[in-house]
C-alpha cells in the first residue's frame, strides 16, 4: 500500500495520487486538514502500531504501508469553530509533532521525511552538504562582522547578492544591510542561466527556467559527472526528490545556487512536458515492491 | 599548543559548565566557554562557503575570533536565541531576526563538524524533541519501553487507562511540558482529545540505572550495577546513528527485563558526581576525533 498525505488544493498529490491508482496500486489518501478529528490518528507502543482511522471507518495500520508521498508542510490542521488563534495554533502544533516523528520514523521509504525538509530549508546548511557532495557552490558567506562583509563584497566587486540564512523568507533581500544584527547570508553573484535540476530518487530531469510561463523551456542534457553530484547532493541532504537550483555560467560551468527540499513539481512538469509524476511514481512503486525504505 | 575545546551554551545547562570546570581543572586542553546569552549582541561570527575562503570563526568573551580549524572538539547540548536579543529591532522583523540568527549557528556547527568533533551533533535532534519521538527512537532502536499511546480517539485513550488499571500519566504531544497523572475525572472529559491528539504513558516504578556513551565507551551506573552488554551495544549504536557522542540512556530493571525509560543528550551533573565518569568524559573531548576509531 502506498500512502499520499497532503491537500488535494495541491496539484501534486492529486495527479500522484492518480497516476498510482491507474497503475492499479493500492493507494489510500489522507488529507492532513482532516486531522484530528475526522481522522483520528493512533500511535501505540510497545509494537511501534501507528494508525489513521478515518471516519469512513478504513482503519489504516502504517505496518501495512510500503511508501509514503507527503506534503504537509505547514497545513492548518482541523479545527472546530471556535477557536481562538492561539488555540488554533497550539492544535497546529500539536498534530504536527504527533505526525511528524511518525514520518521520520516509520520504516519505509518516505518522500520526504520531515526533518530532512527541515533542515534543508536551513540555506547554508543545505550549501555547505550540497558542497561536500561535489557541486560547486559560489563563494558565500555568514557574518555579522561589519568587517567580513565589507571584505566580502571588495573581494567581489560589489558583486554580491543578500540572501535570507532561514526559509522565512526565500527571495533575493536586496540591499546589504549597513549594520545587521543578526548575522547575514552574501553570496557571490554567478552571471548565466538558470537551471533547474529535479532529482527524484536516481532519476534527473533538468530544464532552463524562465519566468514566463508562456514558452517551453528548453532541456539541457547534464553531464554524466554534474548528473552524478547532482543525484549526490541531493542524497547526502536525506532526500529523495528535491529540486536544484543551479546557474551555468559562459564558461559552461554549473554553479548550485541552493535546493528546494519540498518542490512544487506540477508546474514545471505541465510546461516542460518531463515525466517527473511518474518518476515519483516509480519510486514509490519500487519501494513498496522491494521493501526499501529511506 | 595545547588542544581547544569550545563549548556553547547557557548556565542553565549545569553539565556543559560542569565539563568546562573540569577540563579547565585537568589542564590538558584549552578549554573556552561561549555563552549563548551574549549571541549576536556581543560574539561575531564567520562562516564560509568555497574553496578559496578562509575557515570561518566565532569570537570570545574578549572578542578574539577563534577559527575553526584551530578547534579540536566543540560542544554543544541544546541552544536557542533569545527573542530578547533583538528589542530594538522593529516588532515585524524580531521573528525574521531570531530565525536568521538559529539558521547562522546551526550553519556554524556544521561548519565546525568539517573540522573537529561535534559532541553532539544536532541535525538529528527532531529524535528527541518530544517525549513521544524519544520513546519512539529507543523502541526502534530494539529498547523495551513503558507502554504508550498517543491519540485523538476517545475511545482509544478509555481502553488505554482500564487495561493499565489508571496508572497513567498524560501531556500534550509536542516538546517537553510535564506529566500530570491521569485521573477519573478525565474520563469524563476523553471527547475533548478530538481537538488534538494527547500522549499517553503507563507510570513505571523501581531503581533506575543509567548507560553512560562517551563516545566509544559505555558506562554502566552507578558503580557497580550489572547491565546486560546487549543493552550497552544498543545504546552505543543507537547513540552513534544520531551522530550523539556524549548521552544517556535510563533503564530499569522490569519482572520481564530491563527496559529503557528515557534518554538525554550531554552528560548530566548527577552522572558527573559518578566515580570514574570524569575520566572517561574528559579524554573523549580533550582527544577529539583521535578519541574515535577512523570510521568517525
Amino acid at each position: 500500500m502506498i500512502l499520499v498525505l497532503g491537500s488535494l488544493a495541491e496539484p501534486m498529490i492529486g495527479t500522484v495520487f492518480d497516476t498510482l491508482r491507474s497503475r492499479g496500486r493500492l493507494v489510500v489518501h489522507v488529507s492532513p486538514s482532516d486531522l484530528p478529528a475526522a481522522v483520528r490518528l493512533e500511535v501505540a507502543l510497545p509494537g511501534h502500531d501507528a494508525r489513521l482511522l478515518r471516519s469512513d471507518g478504513v482503519v489504516l495500520s502504517l505496518q501495512q504501508v510500503g511508501a509514503i508521498y507527503q506534503r504537509v508542510g505547514f497545513v492548518d490542521f482541523q479545527q472546530i469553530t471556535g477557536y481562538t488563534p492561539t488555540e488554533a495554533q497550539f492544535v497546529n502544533s500539536e498534530c504536527l509533532a504527533a505526525l511528524n516523528p511518525l514520518l521520520n520514523l516509520v520504516p519505509c521509504l518516505v518522500v520526504n521525511r520531515p526533518h530532512a525538509v527541515t533542515a534543508a530549508a536551513c540555506r547554508p546548511w543545505q550549501l555547505s552538504r550540497i558542497e561536500q557532495a561535489g557541486l560547486r557552490v559560489p563563494e558565500t558567506i555568514v557574518t555579522n562582522d561589519p568587517l567580513q562583509v565589507e571584505d566580502f563584497i571588495e573581494r567581489h566587486g560589489r558583486k554580491v547578492v543578500y540572501k535570507s540564512n532561514s526559509p522565512m523568507r526565500l527571495n533575493n533581500l536586496g540591499e546589504i544591510p549597513a549594520r545587521a544584527v543578526w548575522p547575514v547570508l552574501l553570496q557571490q553573484r554567478v552571471p548565466g542561466t538558470d537551471v533547474r535540476v529535479h532529482v527524484v530518487g536516481e532519476r534527473t530531469f533538468a530544464s532552463l527556467w524562465r519566468d514566463s510561463p508562456d514558452t517551453l523551456p528548453a532541456q539541457p542534457g547534464l553531464s554524466a559527472q554534474l548528473d552524478l553530484q547532482c543525484r549526490q547532493a541531493v542524497a547526502a541532504l536525506g532526500l529523495s526528490l528535491a529540486c536544484l537550483h543551479l546557474r551555468v555560467d559562459d564558461n559552461g560551468e554549473a554553479w548550485c545556487l541552493g535546493v528546494d527540499p519540498s518542490p512544487p513539481f506540477s508546474r514545471y512538469e505541465s510546461r516542460t512536458r518531463q515525466p517527473i509524476t511518474a518518476a515519483l511514481c516509480d519510486l514509490l512503486e519500487n519501494a513498496e515492491r522491494h521493501g526499501t525504505g529511506g | 599548543m595545547k588542544p581547544r575545546v569550545l563549548l556553547y551554551g547557557s548556565p542553565q545547562q549545569p553539565g556543559l559548565h560542569q565539563v568546562y570546570q573540569l577540563l579547565q581543572a585537568r589542564e590538558r586542553v584549552r578549554a573556552t566557554y561561549l555563552t549563548q546569552e551574549q549571541f549576536p549582541r556581543s560574539t561575531r561570527m564567520l562562516v564560509t562557503l568555497g574553496q578559496e575562503l578562509p575557515p570561518g570563526f566565532i569570537t570570545d568573551v574578549d572578542g578574539v575570533p577563534i577559527a575553526f580549524n584551530e578547534v579540536n572538539t566543540f560542544c554543544v547540548d541544546t541552544f536557542y536565541v533569545a527573542r530578547q536579543a533583538f528589542e530594538d529591532v522593529a516588532e515585524g522583523e524580531q521573528g525574521f531576526a531570531q530565525a536568521e540568527s538559529w539558521a547562522a549557528l546551526m550553519s556554524a556547527f556544521e561548519s565546525l563538524s568539517a573540522y573537529c568533533l561535534v559532541v553532539n551533533q544536532l541535525s538529528r535532534r527532531d529524535a528527541l524533541a518530544s517525549r513521544y519521538s524519544e520513546l519512539c527512537t529507543l523502541a526502534g532502536a530494539g529498547f523495551s519501553v513503558p507502554r504508550m499511546l498517543v491519540t485523538s480517539n476517545p475511545e482509544a485513550a478509555r481502553q488505554f487507562y482500564q487495561s493499565l488499571r489508571g496508572q497513567v500519566v498524560l501531556k500534550p504531544v509536542g516538546g517537553r511540558p510535564p506529566f500530570r497523572r491521569m485521573n477519573e475525572g478525565d474520563l469524563e472529559r476523553l471527547d475533548r482529545i478530538r481537538l488534538a491528539p494527547i500522549h499517553f504513558e503507563e507510570i513505571t516504578s523501581g531503581s533506575t540505572a543509567r548507560l553512560l556513551v562517551a563516545g566509544d565507551n559505555v558506562l554502566s551506573l552507578p558503580e557497580g550495577v550489572d547491565i546486560p552488554s546487549e543493552l550497552a551495544a544498543k545504546a552505543r549504536s543507537m547513540c552513534h546513528g544520531l551522530q550523539l557522542w556524549l548521552a544517556e540512556v535510563g533503564v530499569r530493571p522490569m519482572d520481564d527485563g530491563w527496559q529503557a525509560t528515557g534518554m538525554r543528550t550531554f552528560v548530566s551533573p548527577e552522572t558527573l558526581a559518578q566515580p570514574g565518569v570524569a575520566g572517561v568524559v574528559c579524554p573523549l573531548l580533550e582527544e577529539g576525533l583521535e578519541a574515535f576509531a577512523p570510521a568517525v
